[in-house]
């Protein structure tokens, strides 16, 4: 197990470092410099500025010298915050965007496994219909249009909940943001889950293990959900990543200081160091998540088990 | 000799998106302890969806009526619960394809001992030693090490002999194998029939081996059911059908099969046409279409079933012609020796 | 008499454990036909496809169907809310301009972009996953491992990036999304075309000297047909959605043109004091995004038919 993990961290440096790349010379051959608004320095002082960010180098060079410093886990200072790097910045944002991604993941596992077994269970019948319904207007309503609406109700009409912020990033203000996150990724995984758990329901272990006149819920327990959460473990990845990517607006809409809210402000900003150091640090995320879950994927199957 | 399981008027119906389609029509059999019985025909004439019902195994559009008495209790009326004590205890079941029907994702240790737990009472410890016990049994090698295994680490003829270890586990009084050996290598075949057949004496348990094959009621079967688009055609002892089968698909089935002692000069028989589809059964008599002594009459009716005498009965318009020949055959063939 | 089976009995036995899930087999009626005859039963699919129908002849005829133009200001008429008498259906935006004829014209762009971009993306992976899946062994590898890395990158933040660097011109969005979305595409043709170069017809093509090229595109592409029009219909409301959410974070098309991502983030700005600038836009993107989904669900159960 350990040398398949090795082996699969090895396998992600070249990924990252296509990735670190590609965002690199985008970002170079981008029209428009990072100082734009401060043209009417004086050119020494411009050409100092581009100095000291290494800027006057060929672009080979600053591509090295950029690679180089990664290794370091140096990032580089940010443009727009002169007095923070770009790694200062991101473990700033962090635990916000970490808590409500984790969180958001988590509670999106848990339901849309439940929601989707039951409604297998009760394959054609009401509930199954009612939570597919449920399910279909989670994917078809999209979370920056939820998000308001959540806010709406909860925050405004009601007042049970802040509208916005962080806080001292209490529960209360983690619930909207949090559940905004999950709602769609519940109803993808809901009916994953649907899915596969119908077809293993109908497979022919199954009917194996109604035949020795196991209980209904052993049968369901013990024998069909492990191979019918297959499908929904090797989503997670792809969970992860649309998690990440949902972030952004849900940090923006909530005014959540997390690292979704800094890379479009970043972005906006022209702020290279930053951009490029968000990209390379949820590609990073993304990858480690797919790593984790090819080794729970292995531990649920134990045809891929490596060497017991 | 007891009964021990009584079918009557058996039917079974699957709800599609195109009607309703009938699997098996007004079956009826009764089957004593420590015999066992062979049910014969080609795929879709029905044979599994009866066992399937009695064991409460029908898919979810399936539907049942009639009775099928197992130990005084009617399996067909039984809430989940109550069934729940007969299967897997004194009714057990294997099924056609070893290598599907093993739960991949379990060790078969798990798989063994779960039922005892479930049904026995048992602790692991004790469960486990019985599971190793009843592995051996069935042939299976190092079975206090495979045990610990996964069902993918076996062959196919191998997980056959797991599943017969598992239904075996709590000495069920009635073992229904559903074509067991039709996914197995043909060598394969023949040790998992003399299996069958040394378990069934020794545990003195009766058998129900559902088959398209003639050859495998041969060696294992006292009584014979021959189905046929959903319905029993012939019943009789393994004898009486091998050498004097009255229903023309039952001499047809015969015919078809290649013989060791039979004239080699001649090319096999196949019975002409296609296995009738359930959804648009032809008028009359279902196997009329093929049928080369079919009459108008077979096209209008369906024919009943006709009884000679108890076990052994057939359901054909021209039963009498046929029996005519039958014996001047066997007349023939005497003169001729 | 002997144990042998032959292997038509086999097949029979096959068969007839298939028939004991489902009793269904339906003669003498072509896959296409089979498929249009389950489709036309799919009450959601059907009832799907005439809302469609009829939001695409709105999009059409938008500029007839309102007196209103799309980018004139009312002064008049700031952020009113709906009113019939002046011809405001859906009531004005915070400019002034008409809600009505705003969402028909977001409906246009919206609409426009999930068919342009899916297009591309179905032009870049059919040719990508045929070539890979008909030329197998090191090639295909080669190619899938590629896919492979492409799809653990964040995509969604190089669009962004790209959308930044590049201005927000209309056609880098159609590109830039279909460029993200054939991915999936790819690798469902792979698999399909695998599956079907074996068949006979594919090796007398190839035998007969028909070159490579026009045998993917002859005698493959349209073999496998039906599950690239299943994935095609369910990538258009991907593409939609990743359209709005780009235009939601203010990275989508300009003004005065509009998308429904635009409108939905206006009318979540002031969507306490008037509901109506998002609930219209919002209303609009979900019914799209719910009946693409329900064609598509519809589609794959028509086209394959094992999970009902």
């Amino acid at each position: 197990m350990f040398t398949y993990i090795t082996k699969r961290l090895l396998a992600a440096i070249p990924t990252l470092l296509i990735i670190i790349t590609i965002a690199f010379f985008m970002m170079r051959i981008a029209p428009g410099g990072p100082f734009d608004a401060e043209r009417q320095l004086p050119p020494e002082i411009e050409a100092n500025i581009l100095k000291a960010y290494d800027l006057d180098k060929p672009l080979y060079q600053q591509y090295f010298i950029y690679v180089g410093n990664l290794l370091r886990f140096d990032f580089g200072p940010s443009y727009k915050f002169r007095d923070f790097s770009v790694t200062e910045l991101i473990l700033t944002g962090l635990p916000a965007s970490m808590q409500i991604g984790g969180m958001a993941i988590l509670i999106a596992a848990l339901i849309g496994i439940s929601l989707g077994t039951l409604a297998a269970l009760y394959q054609n019948q009401k509930t199954d219909y009612a939570i597919m319904g449920v399910a279909m207007t989670g994917i078809a309503i999209p979370n920056f249009v939820v998000a308001p609406i959540l806010s709406l109700i909860f925050g405004v009409y009601l007042s049970w909940l802040p509208v916005a912020g962080w806080g001292d990033g209490s529960a209360r203000n983690l619930v909207l943001p949090v559940i905004s996150l999950a709602l769609p990724q519940i109803a993808y995984i809901a009916r994953l889950t649907r899915g596969s758990m119908v077809e293993v329901l109908h497979s022919n272990y199954i009917r194996t293990a109604r035949a020795k006149g196991l209980r209904e819920r052993l049968v369901v327990i013990r024998h069909a959900i492990k191979g019918a959460l297959l499908p929904v473990v090797s989503y997670l990845g792809p969970a992860a990543a649309a998690v990440t990517t949902g972030s952004v607006v849900i940090e923006s809409i909530y005014d959540i200081p997390g690292v979704g809210r800094y890379f479009v402000n970043a972005a906006l900003n022209r702020d290279y160091p930053l951009v490029m150091g968000v990209v390379i640090f949820y590609a990073t995320l993304i990858i480690i998540m797919n790593l984790i879950v090819d080794v729970i994927y292995s531990f649920l199957d134990p045809k891929l088990r490596v060497n017991g | 000799m007891s009964i021990i399981l009584d079918v009557q008027n058996l039917n079974t119906r699957f709800d599609t998106p195109e009607g309703e389609v009938s699997a098996a029509n007004n079956i009826n059999f009764t089957l004593k302890k420590g015999q066992s019985l062979g049910v014969v025909g080609e795929s879709g004439s029905g044979k599994t969806q009866i066992f399937m019902a009695i064991m409460g195994l029908l898919a979810k559009n399936g539907r049942t009526s009639g009775q099928a008495i197992f130990k005084g209790q009617n399996l067909l009326e039984l809430p989940v619960a109550e069934l729940n004590k007969v299967r897997g205890v004194s009714l057990s079941m294997i099924f056609q394809d070893p290598m599907t029907s093993l739960n991949p994702y379990l060790k078969v240790s798990r798989q063994m001992t779960e039922v005892l737990i479930e049904h026995r009472s048992m602790g692991k410890k004790e469960a486990l030693e019985r599971s190793i016990r009843m592995l051996e049994l069935v042939g299976i090698p190092e079975a206090r090490k495979r045990v610990h295994m996964y069902p993918h680490e076996f062959s196919g003829g191998m997980r056959q002999r797991v599943m017969i270890a598992i239904a075996l586990l709590c000495e069920p009084d009635l073992l229904i194998a559903d074509e067991p050996t039709t996914a197995l290598d043909v060598t394969i075949q023949a040790q998992i029939l003399d299996l069958l057949h040394n378990l069934k004496e020794e545990m003195g348990m009766s058998i129900v081996m559902i088959t398209h094959d003639l050859g495998v009621i041969a060696g294992m079967c006292d009584q014979v059911i021959v189905m046929y688009g959903g319905r029993v055609v012939e019943t009789g002892t393994v004898h009486e059908i091998f050498n004097d089968a009255r229903h023309p698909y039952t001499q047809g089935l015969l015919q078809s099969m290649p013989r060791i002692d039979g004239d080699h000069s001649e090319d096999l028989y196949a019975i002409p046409g296609q296995p009738p589809n359930l959804q648009a059964l032809p008028s009359g008599c279902a196997f009329q279409p093929r049928c080369q002594l079919a009459s108008d009459q077979c096209r209008r009716e369906q024919p009943g079933s006709i009884t000679f005498v108890s076990e052994r009965s057939v359901a054909c318009h021209r039963v009498t012609e046929i029996i005519e020949l039958n014996q001047e055959e066997t007349v023939n063939r005497e003169v001729a020796l | 008499m002997s144990l042998l089976a032959k292997p038509n009995d086999r097949m029979a036995a096959v068969l007839d454990q298939q028939q004991n899930v489902d009793m269904e087999e339906v003669a003498g009626r072509s896959l296409w036909q089979d498929a249009r005859i389950r489709l036309m039963r799919n009450k959601a699919a059907v009832v799907s496809m005439v809302i469609l129908a009829m939001i695409t002849m709105m999009a059409i005829f938008a500029p007839w169907l309102s007196s209103h133009p799309f980018d004139e200001v009312y002064w008049d008429f700031i952020q009113v809310a709906p009113n019939v008498a002046e011809g405001f259906w859906f009531g004005t935006d915070e400019n002034g301009r008409d809600l009505f004829v705003r969402t028909l014209y977001g409906a246009r762009v919206s609409l426009m972009v999930g068919l342009v971009a899916t297009t591309v993306s179905l032009i870049i992976g059919v040719t990508y996953g045929a070539f890979a899946g008909y030329m197998g062994g090191r090639v295909d590898n080669l190619m899938m491992r590629f896919v492979d890395i492409l799809y653990s990158l964040p995509f969604m933040f190089f669009v962004i990036i790209l959308m930044v660097i590049f201005g927000r011109h209309i056609f880098l969005i159609f590109v830039a999304l279909g460029a993200v979305e054939w991915l999936t595409m790819a690798r469902i043709v792979r698999g399909q075309t695998m599956a079907i170069k074996k068949k006979e017809f594919i090796e007398a093509a190839h035998a007969s000297g028909v070159s490579t090229a026009r045998i993917i595109f002859r005698h493959i592409v349209p073999n496998i047909l039906g599950p690239v029009i299943v994935y095609m219909t369910l990538t258009i409301p991907q593409v939609i959605l990743t359209e709005s959410f780009l235009s939601f974070l203010g990275l989508g098309v300009q003004e005065p043109l509009t998308s429904w991502g635009v409108l939905i983030s206006e009318g979540a700005k002031v969507m306490e004091s008037a509901p109506w600038m998002l609930a219209f836009p919002a209303t609009f993107l979900a019914v799209t995004l719910f009946c693409f989904n329900f064609i598509g669900d519809g589609l794959r159960d028509a086209l394959d038919p094992k999970d009902r």
